[in-house]
């Protein structure tokens, strides 16, 4: 495959697959194996000791499989905790811009930053932060920015089109950030990229993809290009974006886990995947020319939800990458790189059902020829994210019909000895053995990233408010998600079920505003059907198993809980209260960052002034793009300019345009809403005939709209 | 060129046509985001009474609508001789005027000097003929063509099932059928 590397950028590369990286991956899956062995083979022993039957097969290679998924996340922070401390000079991808000339070479990059009906607001705040922090490095000029919007809201694109020439004159940024709209959004986030690429992407080295809420430091951004340039093999380099802006108890506990247990997991996956990585479709640069030869999509056999169009196309670009020769690595060291995420947990399971089905698609390619098997092993734990969780849940299924079977058949349960004749204790200590071991596996990695921060960077936890405080955040965190956990396992086995059934996602956006918790009635539709599954689970669980109650507990509790646990986690009251005590709190806070604080600036201050006072109107983008001249000459303009139109023909009138003078928007439908705004010629006649027309000879919200601009 | 406004002599009925007109055209200035209140009284008296003296050649037309028209003319004959460019038409403001106009801050920054023929700056004369507004920089079109996958034989026999299964409802329920018969299948011989 590396003649295709070589095909490109004429470079001979130095392989990334070397006897070293093997021997990495060998080790990494084999301690992996042995951690799901040692449980698999206890759990085999004891259904030998009780005697196997259907139900006790299928429980044994459910728990096998599962047995290897937990153990996955151990290894990763075993893995992650030895090697911490030693970057040494192939193992972080960083190391090899350490001592670099600061002026050395750099290349042009486009920052790309997608938007589907996002907050518009937040999203340019976003950009003017990234703009500013670049110039204060000193790099701006070999960034230009990208804003690709999608949004099929009109209110939305609206307000994109305005704010963006805002953010341009107060930036003085024409000709360095740039925005274009699609009409049609055609196969959704990827198709919005290669769209870029096949328009400008022959004009740039490099792209940095963002999502709407990501926010880099000029110095990272920087930094990324510096690599690439340094490294001319590798194709993708990703960042370890770390979450902020959380202030709900729900999204300050997802961002606490981000920066203190992430540096050790990403370390552990650092270890052995090298420069076969991931991409996470965010906050990550890639080189344009092998992306555009290598990287657009196929189509996947069949229809949606399985067939069709690639979902979740990121990990499968990584994936074309390293299938032609390209090395994907993870710069997870690189600090200043940022997300945002849900708010609350009905948000985070509406993202994990689009997620859900488009990893579920990459059953596909892990079934196709010539993957690397690296990429197959990110599809692998991707599907596994969301499968795993439908698995448990069969498992407890199957495990309460086997205790359902066994109390119907009213035999005493006659115990045989152990088949490994060290093991020498009753079934119900063995039973407690596996237990105990399945909760080390699922909770040591957290404690090791108290150790690693006592051992290695002891000083770092005044950052998290301290040494006890930061205890404390961990205690919290570790009882939270384990109450989550059954919660969210509900939910992706909904989601399994409901893509196995054919019912495919649309395309959602998330809600990144947090309000002081989700109504009752939010949670009541969410929860309810988990509330009352918890409630009949643990009533016939009792009838049948007054034992098997007990060991149900905690997962029929955290879903009888469900409802109120939601509204909880979704209150900012809480975690600003938690704030104040230091609790969950992460370095951007206690310590500041000069992005974020810039970013929170700038919200607060509302640099972006809007002159809209009508946005309570469900129409009030079709209401200012016609009444409000220079808000009509620039979305007219964008459409010349995208449509290759001649913006001085004389202005027409649109079809339908009368009606819309005379009834107003309510009366057409979105879709006649939606041609009007995509006639250029139409929009200035509109422009034109609200203001020379009598106010009694069009409709009253014309008028309105019109005294509304001030 | 097109109105020397300190010098004007205003003679404007005092009728209710021309207060809703002048509302109109302060509204529209307003639009237009010249805040100054006294550049914008000026502006409306200017434009008002060039709509009166219209009104008094055309006495059906409505008052109102003539004041727009003469604000759409005045506004685009004024950007016309900012940009050194002949008049075009003048039945609205021409687009990419409108957006010179946003882009060098003509309502702000150089708000005194709208709808005058005084000299003007070089800096708003620069400024206006340097704004122009782009969604992007040019087309350099290129293809992204993808490569079909490549399935293994048992995969390929599982993408043709599947294939078929979407096109065809009754093979897709025969498949349901038997993948639950073998299912049944198993629970039984292995009870």
């Amino acid at each position: 495959m590396t003649k295709h590397r070589e095909k490109l950028s004429g470079i001979k590369p130095a392989h990334s697959r070397d006897i070293k990286s093997d021997f990495r991956i060998i080790i990494f899956f084999s301690v992996n194996f042995i951690i799901t062995s040692i449980l698999t083979l206890l759990m085999a022993d004891l259904f030998w000791r009780i005697g196997y039957n259907i139900f006790y097969i299928l429980i044994l290679i459910l728990f096998a499989i599962l047995s290897w998924q937990i153990s996955l996340g151990i290894t990763h922070a075993f893995f992650g905790f030895f090697s911490f401390p030693r970057p040494a000079k192939f193992d972080h991808i960083t190391e090899t811009i350490k001592h670099l000339d600061p002026n050395g070479p750099m290349a042009n990059t486009a920052i790309l930053i997608p938007m589907y009906n996002e907050e518009t607001q937040r999203v340019l705040e976003g950009i003017r932060t990234i703009y500013l922090s670049l110039k204060k490095y000193g790099t701006i000029s070999y960034f230009d920015f990208f804003i690709l919007s999608d949004s099929t809201n009109p209110n939305r694109g609206i307000m994109e089109e305005s704010m963006w020439v805002q953010l341009c004159q107060q930036l003085n940024a024409f000709g360095k950030i740039y925005y274009r709209r699609r009409e049609n959004n055609f196969h959704k986030k990827a198709g919005n990229v290669a769209d870029f690429c096949t328009s400008w992407g022959s004009r740039y080295k490099y792209m940095v993809c963002m999502d709407a809420d990501s926010i880099m430091s000029g110095a990272s951004l920087t930094s990324l290009v510096k690599i690439m340039e340094k490294n001319p093999n590798v194709g993708i380099c990703q960042t370890a974006p770390k979450i902020v802006n959380g202030c709900t108890l729900f999204s300050r506990m997802i961002q606490f886990c981000t920066h203190f247990y992430g540096p050790l997991f990403q370390s552990g996956l650092n270890f052995w995947q090298q420069g076969r990585g991931n991409y996470w479709g965010h906050n990550a640069i890639i080189r344009i020319a092998p992306f555009m030869e290598y990287c657009s999509l196929p189509r996947l056999p069949g229809k949606e939800p399985f067939g069709g169009k690639i979902l979740s196309h990121d990990f499968v670009e990584a994936a074309l990458m390293q299938k032609y020769g390209w090395a994907v690595w993870m710069a997870h060291d690189i600090n200043g790189s940022y997300e945002e995420t849900p708010h609350n947990l009905i948000d985070f399971a509406i993202r994990d059902r689009r997620w859900c089905q488009g990893n579920l698609q990459h059953t596909w390619l892990i079934l196709s020829k010539n993957w690397p098997g690296s990429s197959r092993i990110h599809m692998l734990n991707g599907i596994m994210s969301y499968l795993g969780s439908f698995l448990w849940f069969l498992f407890l299924i199957l495990s309460t019909i086997a205790i359902y079977q066994t109390h119907q058949e009213d035999l005493s349960l006659i115990v045989v000895s152990s088949f490994a004749g060290f093991i020498d204790m009753s079934i119900h200590h063995e039973f407690l053995l596996i237990f105990v071991i399945t909760m080390t596996i699922l909770f040591l990695p957290k404690i090791l990233s108290v150790l690693r921060m006592l051992v290695f960077n002891k000083a770092d936890f005044a950052k998290f408010g301290g040494f006890w405080k930061t205890c404390n955040s961990v205690f919290l965190e570790m009882l939270l998600s384990a109450m989550i956990a059954p919660i969210q396992m509900m939910f992706h086995s909904k989601f399994i079920i409901y893509t196995l059934l054919g019912k495919g996602v649309s395309w959602s956006t998330q809600n990144r505003d947090a309000e002081d918790g989700i109504k009752v009635s939010s949670a009541v539709s969410a929860h309810g059907v988990q509330t009352i599954v918890a409630l009949v689970w643990a009533i016939a669980a009792y009838f049948y198993s007054r034992d098997f109650f007990w060991w149900l507990c905690p997962i029929t509790i955290s879903l009888f809980l469900s409802i109120p646990l939601s509204i909880l986690l979704s209150k900012t009251s809480i975690g600003t209260s938690l704030k104040k005590k230091k609790i969950f709190l992460t370095p951007p806070e206690s310590i500041g960052d000069t992005e974020v604080d810039a970013l929170n600036y700038a919200i607060d201050k509302n640099l972006l002034k809007i002159k809209f006072n009508l946005t309570n109107s469900p129409y009030f983008g079709i209401l200012y793009s016609i009444v409000d001249p220079y808000i009509n000459a620039v979305h007219a303009l964008l459409i010349y300019e995208r449509e290759k139109g001649n913006p001085d023909e004389i202005p027409q009138a649109p079809e339908l345009g009368e009606k819309l003078l005379l009834e107003g928007p309510s009366s057409m439908k979105p879709l006649e809403i939606k041609a009007i705004l995509a006639n250029p010629s139409g929009m200035r006649w509109l422009h034109q005939q609200v203001w020379l027309r009598p106010s009694s000879k069009i409709h009253p919200v014309w008028q309105t709209a019109i005294a509304s601009i001030q | 060129m097109v109105l020397q406004m300190d010098s004007l002599i205003i003679k404007i009925p005092e009728t209710d046509t021309y207060d809703d007109a002048y509302t109109k055209v302060e509204h529209y200035l307003r639009a237009l985001r010249i805040e100054n209140r006294r550049i914008l009284s000026k502006s409306v008296y200017v434009i008002l009474e060039k709509a009166a003296a219209e009104h008094q050649n055309n006495p059906s037309s409505d008052i109102a609508a003539l004041a727009m028209e003469e604000t759409y003319k005045l506004t685009s004959r004024w950007c016309k001789n900012v940009l050194d460019l002949p008049p075009s038409n003048e039945s609205e403001i021409p687009l990419k005027d409108k957006i010179a106009m946003l882009l060098s801050n003509v309502p702000t920054k150089w708000a005194k000097y709208f709808l005058s023929d005084d000299k003007l700056p070089e800096g708003l004369v620069k400024a206006m003929k340097k704004a122009y507004l782009t969604a992007g920089p040019e087309f350099q079109r290129a293809r992204m063509t993808h490569r079909a996958l490549d399935f293994n034989p048992a995969a390929g026999v599982l993408a043709e099932t599947y294939k078929l299964a979407n096109k065809n409802p009754i093979a897709k329920w025969l498949i349901y059928g038997a993948i639950i018969f073998i299912f049944a299948l198993i629970f039984f011989l292995t009870r």
